[in-house]
């Protein structure tokens, strides 16, 4: 045995776990090895401080058993949880997105009707490109056709300037327009 | 080396004469009694193991009463060819050790939660070794060992379980559970010569 081998075998013996039959060749080892008696010394000394004793604890005050028979009084008690219990907040997320997503595609969708539902496709003969009623054709400026205006609300195009409102806008506001005076002569 | 009395409390206690198995029997007929007076014998020693893990007093009582709860719904997996004592502490210590995974997980939130539930943090106190008992050097050390011999170590020598006890416990060979001892106690000598900056003494002390 060597001094390796007789480690684990002298930390088994120092807490009686040592098997008899390991008992004597540990024995003679310790008889022969210094190093080894030194290290049993110290292993009986950090055994003895770990079997220190635990913090009290009186449960004849404070015994787990009134809570615990009143949880096994419930209905719910000595039912297993089920399996799917745990993913039930995930899936009540779940639906709940499901639904909030069917809601806004059923709206964008009934929003978008008029747009495609101006367009009416000929059934035209093979070989031919389709034509349609240009007439049919939803206004280029859909958003704004489609807009409730009030009378008094100017169009977005000015029909005097021939300018869009952004034009206008860009060219009264973010870029100002200072008058240059003309040098005097 | 087993020994079943260490899975009784005291013979003063109601109910202490009735074996274990017939309790578990009546148990899982659904005699709440039953289980009240098993609850009743094994909590004491349920808690106090279970504090070795946790240091705190309300979750380890926390964790024993789930531990109860729990055994109670699955007494139809209990095999009663098989001792009650070591399938109970299986399940509390599986349980104890979710938790403290979980907490793991949790680590950014526990270090704020270790801090508040420490110890003194005076900076006045010039080393807060001083202010620490043995049992808490003792705590602090084990926290060292990893987690696999750590638990055969307080199962053993802080708890009195036998190993053939803790293999039943641990679901593992007896043979495996004293290899473990044997390098958790080495490990904690090591650890505990270290804190305790002891230098090796040169006198020699006679094999038993």
């Amino acid at each position: 045995m060597n001094c390796k081998q007789a480690k684990t075998q002298l930390a088994l013996l120092i807490g009686n776990d040592l098997e008899p039959c390991a008992l004597q060749e540990v024995r003679n080892h310790l008889a022969e090895c210094v190093g080894c008696r030194q290290h049993l010394k110290q292993l009986s000394s950090a055994l003895e401080v770990l079997q220190s004793p635990p913090r009290s604890w009186n449960p004849e005050h404070e015994s787990v058993w009134p809570k615990l028979s009143a949880r096994l009084a419930s209905p719910t008690a000595d039912q297993k949880p089920h399996r799917l219990s745990g993913w039930a907040p995930s899936l009540a997320v779940a639906a709940a997105c499901l639904g909030m997503f069917w809601v806004v595609s059923s709206q964008w969708s009934s929003d978008r009707a008029p747009l495609s539902g101006g367009i009416e496709l000929q059934a035209q003969p093979i070989g031919q490109p389709p034509s349609f009623d240009r007439g049919s054709l939803p206004n280029p400026n859909g958003f704004e056709s489609r807009r409730r205006r009030s009378p008094h609300e100017p169009s977005a195009t000015d029909p005097s300037s021939g300018k869009s409102d952004i034009m206008r806008f860009r060219g009264s506001s973010a870029i100002p327009v200072v008058p240059v005076a003309e040098p005097s002569h | 080396m087993s020994d079943p009395e260490l899975y009784t409390s005291s013979p003063q206690q109601e109910g202490a004469a009735l074996s274990d198995a017939r309790l578990v029997e009546e148990a899982r007929r659904g005699n709440r009694d039953a289980f009240g007076v098993l609850v009743q014998r094994y909590e004491r020693r349920l808690v106090r193991v279970l504090l070795r893990f946790v240091s705190d007093l309300e979750l380890a009582k926390d964790l024993a009463q789930e531990t109860f709860l729990r055994a109670y719904v699955r007494f139809d997996q209990y095999d009663p060819a098989r001792r009650f004592g070591p399938w109970l502490f299986r399940i509390g210590v599986n349980l104890t050790f979710d938790h403290l995974r979980r907490k793991r997980r949790r680590g950014k939130w526990s270090v704020f939660t270790d801090y508040w539930n420490s110890g003194s943090t005076d900076p006045e106190v010039a080393d807060p070794r001083v202010e620490l008992d043995t049992r808490q050097e003792v705590e602090l050390v084990l926290k060292q060992v990893p987690e696999k011999y750590r638990t055969v170590l307080v199962l053993r020598d802080m708890e009195n379980f036998s190993t053939s006890e803790i293999a039943a416990i641990l679901n593992r060979k007896e043979a495996t559970i004293r290899w473990r001892l044997a390098e958790a106690r080495n490990m904690f000598q090591r650890l505990w010569v270290k804190r305790q900056g002891m230098a090796p003494s040169t006198d020699e002390k006679v094999a038993p």
